[in-house]
């Protein structure tokens, strides 16, 4: 399948998804959000950097400098406590239009 | 707010730290495909394509950033500095002629402001209410008696009404001093400084206890521009003693300061209380029945004289109830039953006084106003469009910058509002000098308008809040008008072929059209005000022109008052006769005559009379303007009797009453033609019928020349004395030169009758017409600037759009297209546009005609000749400005054209 352009208001939701595990840099989260959307979603930095610098802004994130697998000076993202009430209810409304999606499309 | 104060400082280390992360990511992907077996360049230029543009990821970064707005307008503001710096003639045109725009709107606003929008300062001023009597039978329907004000007054309680009197002008001598200086007094209830609300600067303000008639002496408050200017704002002021017309009062406070009374047209300097009417001989605009104006107005209920004024619609229906009350009471005394039932009808109502009130300048002046108000908001416009023709073909030589910067990364919506930020900048410099010369514009319209010469204007036109939020929405809706389409234009840029060296990337047809756009527009606009200016300079023309029906030369008008030097009305036919005598003796004077209202004053009166022998419709009202005159008055001021005869020394006191009325009158309610012989008297007093007309006078435009002549009847002195105001004066030569032997000679007569003025009366008639002039003058020179800017924004546009051709053009010429087709060619579609701009432009010229008819003065505004002139004068106007261009460009050599390219 194709990679699918993301639908809006998603974006938010996926990366902070992405990094409720672990703290992950910019490239590490655009393939964490490929490889947990099976490879529909494809976020381009054009989308992604910006979106995490509003974060930041925001205080969903906290940023610091580490290193990478490959000894490189790395910038990396985790989650805050706002950033995690933020998710759960990212993630609540996102079931919600979900559920109704689903039940206006499955009704005759 | 911490992040974003911080931002520009942490600017450079942000920057560091963003360009780090984006290097790790294009390094790291590039090191996966080098992996993958792809040779380090190529894998990096593949890395760098996945990311989709260094520079543009950053740009879109920083526009997320707190304070990014601002970053980026401080940087597009420096920026836009520059650029304006490195062209310094694009910028002093655009700005000069945009601040001539937002100046001259912003002066016209600062009056429309003060004359129409500026709230009193007092508490509350939308609470405020003035009563009047709409269905009023006499001419002024605002004023009361002072037991219908007792009788409100019980009503909506002594917070909830107060009166006053007109601004009247005093003779003021402060004691000690020798001399009395003029000043202007208003009469008010106790009530009035409280329910405006005013504290006082100093001392205290009239109150309830100053209502008292008789008791306590007579108290006087001061406004606070007086106290400064005449008492060097002291203290000391309270408890001065001051004679106004003679009679004596104490100062007890200061007016706070700001508050110049209630009047748009007069600044009050002094208020007393309204018992001391008698005391002052204050008798002004005041309407009077079955009474007598020669005593005391307090306790007479045919007098009517007072403002009313009401905080809040609280009582309206319980003050309706009373005066209706006073109606009923008054009407069970009239004998006609249709006087009787529309006498009845009366009502009272409520309307908002919040920005004070106006005799006629308010009037008077709003029809005027917004016509130059749409003359210069047209002059902005073709600013405007000047401007944005001129952004066009700048944007037009930007145009490989502007690809350039796409390229790179800038968005589309950045570079709109940077191209934007420019044009701000732009007009705001523009504005701030508008701003800088409006003040002292709007000072002088209303000097010029008003006739001030000396002292203060009567309102103040100088800057508030609203005047600041007017100027800036100008700026911001001019920037917006002129800047924002050059700047959509500008950034539709195909990429790939503007980047081609040389090649035209632009969509050509899109701008041509813009640009005929403009040169449509301007056209329709240069008409309109064209036709503006001729109509106006018609109108001074036939203002100057009119036919007066009295001679205007060699008359001098003396300006007397007896009133106010407190002579009895049986003393006044002897003062008159030595007036006459003594003013005769003096050399070069052919002849003199007293009469009760001067020409071309603001003095008239007017009386419903009832006519023997006419029928008049049920409810018919025949009203006449009266003048009472002396004797030889026709042939002093050179007004010619058609037929009957003149007043004589025979028609006395003692004899038939009698009266001269002017031939509309005549013509009017007797088409017979035999005025002469019949008679008519008052509707109100009884309707005797008793006043003979012995004689017909010509029309003649007493009141001003604007005005038509109304119907007149003329009475003789001697048969009803009343307070003279002008004692006309008819001299051999030069008016002025007579002038002070003339006053001289009153003076001898008596040295305290108080002579206002002397004034050439032709200087009176122009006087009174000083407003229709200079308006007219302002709206036919604004006419003419804009109908050159509009022609000069046309040559512009025109010769770009031959430039922008040249290429076009030589390649016909070398493919043999004879020089005189190109013309044609060029010069056409000139023509052509110039038409299309007329056929715009005539719709609205029937639109504004119908609003000003009502300004202009024996103008045919829908005249087909004066708009064919118009139109022709303009056409070939533009023509000729067209036809420059059209040359060059058929004479344009293919060699010199193909290198445009």
């Amino acid at each position: 399948m194709e990679p699918a352009e993301l639908l809006p208001g998603t974006l938010d939701l996926l990366i902070l998804k992405a990094i409720s595990l672990e703290r992950l840099h910019g490239l590490g989260i655009s393939r964490r959000i490929e490889q947990m959307t099976s490879g529909t979603f494809q976020v381009k930095p054009g989308s992604l950097f910006p979106a995490l610098h509003r974060m930041e802004n925001q205080d969903w994130l906290a940023s610091e400098w580490g290193e990478s697998e490959s000894n490189r000076r790395a910038k990396y993202y985790r989650l805050t406590k706002s950033g995690r009430r933020q998710l759960e209810a990212e993630k609540v409304r996102w079931d919600r239009v979900a559920v109704a999606i689903a039940q206006a499309l499955q009704a005759s | 707010m911490k992040k974003l104060l911080f931002n520009p400082f942490q600017r450079e280390r942000k920057e560091r730290d963003l360009d780090d992360e984006l290097r790790f990511y294009v390094e790291t992907l590039a090191e996966e495909k080098t992996r993958a077996g792809m040779s380090p360049d190529e894998a990096l230029r593949a890395a760098r394509i996945q990311l989709g543009g260094i520079e543009q990821v950053k740009e879109l970064v920083r526009d997320v950033r707190p304070g990014a707005w601002l970053a980026g307008f401080l940087q597009d503001l420096r920026y836009a500095a520059r650029r304006l710096w490195n062209n310094p003639g694009f910028a002093v045109v655009v700005v000069l002629s945009l601040a001539v725009g937002i100046g001259a709107n912003t002066a016209l606003f600062s009056v429309l402001n003060a004359v129409l929008l500026r709230p009193l300062p007092v508490a509350h001023p939308e609470q405020l209410f003035a009563l009047s009597n709409p269905l009023s039978r006499s001419s002024v329907k605002n004023i009361f008696s002072y037991p219908m004000f007792e009788r409100m007054r019980k009503v909506a309680g002594n917070n909830g009404i107060a009166a006053m009197s007109r601004v009247a002008d005093v003779r003021v001598l402060v004691d000690g001093d020798r001399d009395p200086e003029p000043h202007s007094a208003q009469l008010v209830s106790g009530e009035f400084f409280r329910l405006a609300g005013l504290s006082p600067a100093l001392g205290r303000m009239i109150g309830p206890e100053d209502n008292r008639t008789g008791g306590g002496q007579p108290v006087a408050v001061i406004g606070y521009d007086l106290w400064q200017r005449r008492f060097g704002g002291s203290t000391g002021v309270l408890g001065r003693g001051l004679a106004l017309n003679g009679s004596h009062f104490t100062i007890v406070g200061v007016a706070p300061a700001g508050f110049t009374g209630m009047w748009l047209e007069s600044r009050t300097d002094i208020w007393i209380p309204l018992v001391m009417q008698q005391a002052v001989r204050y008798s002004q605009n005041f309407s009077a029945m079955n009474s007598n104006p020669d005593k005391p107005w307090m306790d007479q209920e045919g007098i009517l004289w007072l403002n009313l004024i009401v905080r809040t619609k609280a009582h309206a229906v319980a003050l309706d109830t009373v005066f209706r009350q006073s109606v009923a009471q008054l009407a069970e005394s009239i004998g006609d039953p249709e006087i009787r039932r529309l006498t009845l009808r009366q009502r009272l109502s409520l309307d908002p006084v919040a920005q004070g009130f106006s005799n006629f300048l308010r009037r008077r002046f709003t029809g005027p106003l917004f016509a130059l108000m749409a003359v210069v908001a047209l002059i902005l416009l073709i600013a405007c469009a000047n401007t944005a023709s001129l952004l066009l073909a700048r944007a037009n030589r930007r145009q490989g910058e502007i690809a350039v910067r796409l390229a790179l990364g800038a968005g589309r919506g950045r570079l709109i509002r940077q191209l934007l930020t420019e044009s701000f900048l732009l007009a705001a410099i523009a504005a701030a000098g508008g701003l800088a010369f409006s003040n002292a514009a709007s000072e002088l319209l209303v000097r010029g308008t008003l006739g001030t010469t000396a002292g203060p204007t009567p309102f103040s036109t100088s800057a508030d809040g609203r005047i600041l939020g007017f100027t800036i929405a100008l700026s911001a809706l001019t920037t917006l008008l002129f800047g924002l389409v050059p700047a959509l234009r500008a950034t539709r840029v195909d990429l790939e072929s503007a980047l081609r060296a040389g090649a035209r990337g632009v969509r050509e047809g899109a701008r041509v059209n813009t640009q005929k756009l403009l040169v449509v527009s301007q056209m329709a606009l240069t008409l309109i005000l064209a036709v503006g200016a001729i109509w106006f300079a018609d109108s001074l023309r036939n203002l100057a022109n009119v036919r007066l029906g009295f001679d205007q030369e060699h008359v001098v008008t003396v300006w007397i008052n007896p009133q106010s030097a407190g002579y009895a009305s049986e003393r006044l036919p002897e003062l008159y006769r030595r007036l006459v005598d003594g003013v005769e003796a003096v050399p070069g004077v052919r002849s003199a005559a007293v009469a009760m209202c001067g020409l071309a004053s603001s003095c008239r009166d007017i009386s419903d009379i009832k006519i023997a022998g006419y029928d008049a419709r049920p409810g018919e009202q025949v009203l006449v303007q009266e003048n009472r005159i002396g004797p030889d008055y026709f042939s002093t001021v050179g007004m010619r009797l058609l037929a009957g005869r003149n007043f004589t020394g025979r028609d006395t006191k003692d004899a038939p009453p009698v009266a001269i009325v002017s031939e509309s009158l005549a013509r009017r309610y007797f088409p017979g033609g035999n005025a002469i012989g019949r008679r008519f008297g008052y509707t109100d007093t009884g309707a005797k019928a008793d006043t003979e007309i012995v004689g017909i006078v010509g029309d003649a435009r007493v009141n001003s020349a604007r005005e038509e002549p109304p119907l007149m009847a003329y009475y003789p002195m001697q048969q009803g004395t009343v307070y003279g105001g002008s004692l006309e004066v008819r001299v051999t030569g030069d008016p002025a030169a007579r002038m002070a032997e003339i006053r001289n000679a009153v003076r001898k007569v008596d040295r305290n009758l108080p002579v206002t003025q002397l004034t050439a009366l032709s200087e009176q008639v122009s006087g009174n017409l000083r407003q229709d002039r200079l308006i007219m003058w302002l709206t036919s020179t604004f006419g003419l600037l804009a109908l050159g800017l509009g022609c000069f924004g046309l040559y512009g546009v025109l010769s770009y759009a031959v430039a922008r051709r040249m290429g076009e053009l030589g390649i016909r010429l070398a493919l043999g297209a004879p020089e005189s087709r190109l013309f044609r060619m060029v010069f056409g579609e000139s023509l052509a546009l110039i038409a299309a701009g007329l056929a715009l432009g005539l719709p609205f010229v029937f639109a504004a005609s119908r609003v000003v008819s009502g300004i202009l003065f024996g103008v045919k505004v829908n005249d087909p000749v004066l708009l064919g002139l118009a139109a022709l004068t303009l056409t070939a106007t533009a023509a000729l400005t067209a036809f420059f261009p059209s040359r060059r460009a058929s004479q344009v050599s293919p060699i010199t054209a193909l290198r445009y390219e």
